[in-house]
């Protein structure tokens, strides 16, 4: 590996690949994650979850569970203050109270001195179900009209018709995030009526919020901490034990600690959406793409939840990374009985950009074209306008980075010795080097970065300098994307200074955003960065005064007042004469709108990322069996801050992606999960990793300070149709689904793939509606955005 | 109930433990986490599929969350007696942290135990060694790279 590559504790500022401030706690196990919460005299909780996709609740009986030792609380839905919840739309019960809609929906909790204790009283409940007929296919739930969500738009003439029409229909699986760390945490009583909350979240605010609205507190009566997060990929956007723990904490006047298992933790949470997805591409016969059409359906689960943005990313990032002058998108988000949910990396992304990419390798073999060719000759590049009318104003260099991807080396050709590991099927597969078939293919994608749709994107940060030191406060959740090491790079380089920390998170400071949508880095680093340079402003008046040189005269570097022609006056520790200087800067990105009844102008998205890649694959066709050789990615970064971060966020995306390529589906059979164990749902291991080379391009983000781009979503957008592009040229096959299972790539069953495109309900009955939608105090979420403010926005 | 309750004895970290009013069916993961506060043994799978909760029997590695406490005869190592007393870092936590692949490190203290012994017995280790050694300790983070990286470096004689 590169040198530039290895984390070094003591590197400074933007550009190195300083080391995460928490790396040695973690090697050490000394770092303490939300599992690891513990507190004096705590109880456990443990959650009773329905059994059945759809019933009404008949009976629920408590009391042989509260009449057991050991046990101190035993609650149902009728005992939750405000009993709907949700980070976005609130239409979720915190426990049933009526009717169960998944396998897994809470319908009562318990608080016992141990957790056997608790888990026997849960066994005790005695619940009576009047089972109904559960609604578990996504078309026929389109056909009823189980509609949350339809957008339909527009774009140039729709009625263009194009010389080459090429079509398909592509599905994608439901994807669990499968972090390592379970959800867990404490939540504890503060003594004066309210309760704190240790856990693992990507929006302390947001929870807060949410919990303070169930109990019928005051958002100020509700502490959320983050302990550590022991990855997220977007799965702790919505609560899961956190109002169950406040309740029984709140009840018990004790602490209670929830922990799911790895099987409750399948169950209980939201996964990513399946879609289904119908594309075609009108194009002239020299391969100019005029028109796109599109029918996306994502499967959302039974409440509402986070869907309506997935399906607004899902409809507007079909196009992909090109310049399309026409088209014609419609979507729907609609609602089955198979599982919650939600956001997973790559929100409502990495669904359109398989299919569009899909496609686009079916044009490129219809036109007789090679596929990097057909890409480069459609790319979007700045100064384009969306097909959802939004101008690409910043840079977009596709058609460098297909390029770029195509000049790696490729790998050395398969030896005729090689061992099982490096086959297709790894340590002991039947394959032989002379089974094998190997190919190459690009493709590339685009994702929006940032919450859209007039989501609030803002953080604020505080920075305050001391003998030379500063100390980063910002609410941002660090999941492992490493925002706490690129903030103290960004303070060390805008304060000229090596001593820079940072410390945790919780509600109690400035709202923080969420670690979402790829945000962080542009926002919270935003933020972090404007703050520091309002004190750098604040300390220098003070050595200008004190000291008596111009202001402008003066500057800080490596840890030194300096004059602006290098000359060392004073250390900067010296020079604050111990007096603590301090600054708070909110960043907030530029509004955004509602997809349908924008002006124009108005933006949907805050911006985009852009990315290629070209993958190489060993495939045996005979067995289906398929080894990813090595992926050459190129994407554009903005500004890469810490080289070593950036390029563990692509190469992880990448691989996550490549599982969801090549594996990771988690089905349901009757409404009824039948993958609960790593066992059963795989993801991808050290045998399966492949050679990843990552290039940066770094053409600056506008309006963002040093230009920073967000990273960590992409790259798992990327991954299958990286992945797929090559398995189709090394196959032959139109390969519409994934995971691109062996039985898919052995082609063993030919004709089950779905076809045409779908319509609308005739009668429809949407979801949506006023109450779902309702805001809560404190809710970040339906915060008005404040004007942009700082040196880097005018 | 109080018949499945047994007291049992531990040896980890060179110090011996009894435990009373167990289960008799707890985990060695469960007893480490839970009643010696040893919260450095991560638990993740309960399958024994992802090594996050590997310890050292006898200086070989284990899956804690599939072993019964009550059967464990031998010398328990959690990362809490493998890392050095004095804060620092073994040459393997330093060159797996320093090859830059720690994102969210619930994998680490399992990668590290089980890379402890994989490097004992794989001196000079290849990458496909490595990818085949380690493979029972999933990351879901990252791509491995570093992790491949990092080990075949304390590998080196």
């Amino acid at each position: 590996m590169s040198d530039d590559l290895r984390t070094d504790p003591s590197a400074v500022g933007i550009g190195t690949s300083r080391r995460r401030p928490d790396a040695t706690a973690k090697a050490r196990g000394e770092f303490e994650f939300a599992p690891d919460a513990t507190e004096p005299g705590m109880l456990w909780g443990a959650t009773l979850r329905s059994a059945h996709p759809h019933a009404r609740l008949v009976r629920v009986d408590l009391n042989p569970a509260k009449a057991m030792p050991g046990v101190h609380a035993v609650l149902g839905g009728w005992d939750v203050p405000d009993n709907r919840y949700g980070a976005i739309n609130r239409d979720t019960p915190v426990l049933a109270d009526e009717i169960v809609n998944y396998v897994g929906e809470p319908i009562a909790i318990v608080a016992a001195e141990d957790p056997e204790i608790a888990r026997r009283a849960l066994d005790a409940i005695v619940v009576e179900y009047d089972v109904l007929d559960p609604l578990v296919d996504m078309m026929r739930a389109l056909e009823e009209g189980h509609v949350y969500r339809h957008v339909d738009y527009t774009h140039g003439d729709p009625s263009v018709v194009g010389d080459v029409q090429v079509e398909g229909v592509y599905t994608t699986p439901r994807q669990d995030h499968s972090y390592l760390g379970l959800d867990g945490g404490v939540a504890k009583p503060d003594g004066r009526g309210g309760v704190v909350i240790t856990g693992a979240t990507q929006w302390v605010h947001s929870d807060r919020a949410q919990v303070a609205a169930a109990l019928g507190l005051p958002p100020e009566r509700v502490l959320v901490i983050n302990s550590g997060i022991g990855g997220s990929f977007g799965g702790r956007f919505v609560l899961s034990w956190q109002i169950h723990g406040a309740l029984l904490a709140l009840h018990t006047e004790r602490p209670v600690k929830f922990l799911y298992s790895r099987e409750e933790a399948f169950l209980a949470r939201y996964h990513r959406h399946p879609t289904r997805i119908w594309v075609r591409h009108h194009a002239t016969t020299d391969g100019q793409i005029v028109k796109i059409e599109g029918k996306v359906i994502h499967e959302d689960g039974p409440y509402s939840n986070t869907n309506g943005p997935g399906i607004g990313n899902g409809s507007t990032l079909l196009q992909g990374p090109y310049n399309i002058p026409n088209a014609h998108i419609e979507g729907w988000s609609v609602g089955t009985n198979n599982g919650m949910c939600g956001s997973l990396r790559g929100f409502g992304v990495v669904e359109p950009a398989f299919a569009s990419e899909s496609n686009m390798d079916a044009l490129a073999r219809a036109l007789g074209m090679d596929g990097a060719e057909l890409r480069r000759r459609n790319a979007m590049k700045e100064g384009d306008t969306w097909t959802f009318n939004q101008l690409m104003d910043s840079p977009a260099p596709v058609r460098e980075l297909i390029d770029v991807s195509g000049q790696s080396p490729l790998p050395e050709p398969l030896a005729d010795d090689a061992p099982g590991i490096d086959l297709p099927g790894g340590i002991a597969t039947p394959t032989r080097p002379r089974d094998v078939t190997r190919a190459t293919a690009t493709s590339s994608v685009a994702k929006n970065v940032c919450l859209s749709e007039g989501a609030p994107v803002n953080s604020t940060a505080l920075v305050t300098l001391r003998d030379g030191a500063a100390v980063i406060e910002c609410a941002a959740a660090e999941v492992g994307q490493g925002f706490k090491t690129i903030a103290e790079q960004i303070v060390q380089t805008t304060l000229g200074i090596s001593k820079v920390t940072i410390t945790g998170s919780d509600s109690g400071m400035a709202d923080g955003s969420t670690t979402d949508g790829q945000l962080q880095t542009m926002t919270s680093g935003g933020a972090v960065a404007m703050a520091a340079a309002t004190l750098k402003e604040r300390f220098l008046k003070f050595v200008s005064r004190e000291y008596g040189h111009a202001v402008e005269n003066l500057d800080v570097r490596d840890d030194y007042v300096v004059l602006t022609d290098g000359t060392r006056l004073m250390t900067v520790s010296d020079a604050g004469m111990h007096l603590v200087f301090q600054a708070t800067e909110r960043f907030a990105q530029r509004q955004t709108y509602d997809l349908e009844g924008r002006e124009p102008g108005q933006p949907m998205h805050v911006t985009f990322n852009f990315s290629a890649t070209r993958c190489t694959v060993d495939v045996d066709r005979e067995l289906g069996l398929v080894r990813v050789v090595q992926m050459d990615v190129v994407q554009d970064v903005g500004r890469t801050v810490n080289p070593a971060q950036a390029t563990g966020q692509i190469a992880g995306g990448l691989v996550m992606g490549m599982g969801l390529a090549l594996m990771e589906e988690f089905p349901y059979a009757d409404g009824v999960p039948t993958r609960r164990t790593w066992d059963d749902y795989l993801v991808p291991t050290m045998i399966d990793a492949p050679r990843i080379d990552v290039t940066f391009l770094e053409y600056p983000e506008p309006r963002i300070p040093y230009g920073m781009r967000g990273i960590a979503e992409l790259p798992h957008v990327q991954g299958p149709p990286a992945v797929l592009a090559a398995l189709r040229a090394a196959t032959g096959l139109p390969l519409p689904s994934i995971p691109a299972t062996p039985e898919r790539v052995a082609d063993l069953h030919p004709d089950a793939a779905p076809t045409g495109a779908p319509t609308g309900p005739a009668r429809k009955r949407i979801r949506e509606d006023a109450e779902s939608a309702r805001a809560v105090p404190g809710d970040p979420m339906n915060d008005p955005v404040s004007p942009r403010k700082g040196p880097w926005n005018p | 109930m109080d018949d499945e309750r047994i007291s049992l004895s531990l040896r980890v970290n060179g110090a011996t433990h009894r435990i009373e009013d167990a289960w008799y069916f707890e985990t060695l993961l469960s007893v480490l986490r839970y009643r010696l506060g040893l919260t450095g043994t991560k638990q993740a799978c309960e399958t024994g599929s992802c090594g996050a909760c590997t310890v050292l029997l006898d200086g070989r590695p284990i899956n804690s969350c599939v072993a019964l406490a009550a059967d464990v005869d031998g010398d328990v190592t959690t990362i809490e007696g493998y890392s050095p007393a004095d804060g620092s870092l073994t040459p393997l936590q330093e060159a797996l942290i320093a090859a830059g692949d720690v994102q969210c490190g619930y994998c680490l203290p399992g990668m590290v135990l089980a890379g402890s012994a994989f490097i004992e017995e794989h001196p000079n280790a290849t990458e496909d060694e490595v990818r085949e050694g380690m493979c029972g300790n999933l990351c879901r983070c990252t791509a491995y790279l570093g992790i491949i990286e990092g080990i075949r470096e304390a590998s080196a004689r």
